[in-house]
């Protein structure tokens, strides 16, 4: 049987590492706004800008790399990867859209102008958020299952 | 579905331990398929029945709910 396209084992305790410290350094820079100066980059001329603007680079490398160790986390096999985990994981990704487009339906009546372009950054991450939490909570049961039996 | 995966196991004096290594599988989804909990594949319903030298008709069988779409 052909198996889903996931990384190795041995990359989920990068994803547990690198994920959790990265989501609350990135609300913490969403909440203050700290941009190092170190981070600032000059921005060549496009159509809506006239001139060069600047940029800090802060918010998009915490970005790509909470996108990075979000995707190693959710997709890492688990030390025995078999059919009903692979169950188990399609669960918690449907679970994580249908969950994930809610909020966004929500947020689209509840915020406008700013506050709804701030629940957009945040919904970006919401789906591997939800499936992260559903999919180790779902494993735990199925080992919580057996422990009772024994 | 009904299995008598659980019956046909202790009556070959197989452990789940050996078995779910046979198959490729964890102890957890042994014993969820032996609780009903998890319908497997075709795949491991035949090796199920290879292992436990008997029909996979002989382990599962259908129940009237099983018919509901």
């Amino acid at each position: 049987m052909k198996s889903l396209p996931l990384f190795p084992h041995k990359y989920k305790i990068i994803g547990w590492i690198g994920f959790w410290p990265l989501l609350v350094l990135g609300f913490i820079q969403m909440l203050t706004d700290y941009t190092p100066d170190f981070l600032d980059v000059r921005i060549p001329k496009t159509i809506d800008t006239m001139g060069v603007s600047t940029n800090n680079l802060l918010n998009e490398i915490l970005g790509l790399l909470l996108i990075g160790f979000g995707l190693i986390l959710s997709f890492s096999k688990t030390k025995q990867e078999d059919e009903m985990i692979m169950s188990l994981r399609l669960k918690s990704l449907l679970i994580a859209v249908y969950v994930n487009y809610g909020l966004l339906a929500l947020s689209m009546i509840l915020f406008y102008d700013f506050t709804f372009l701030w629940a957009m950054s945040i919904h970006l991450y919401t789906v591997l958020i939800i499936f992260i939490i559903h999919f180790h909570w779902s494993l735990r049961q199925h080992n919580k299952a057996m422990d009772h039996e024994e | 579905m009904k299995n008598k995966v659980k019956l046909k196991r202790t009556e070959s004096g197989i452990t789940q331990t050996f078995l779910a290594n046979k198959m490729g599988v964890s102890r957890q989804t042994l014993h969820a398929i032996e609780t009903s909990k998890y319908v497997p594949s075709t795949v491991l319903a035949l090796k199920l029945a290879e292992l436990l030298r008997c029909e996979v008709a002989e382990l599962f069988e259908l129940e009237a709910e099983d018919w509901k779409g």
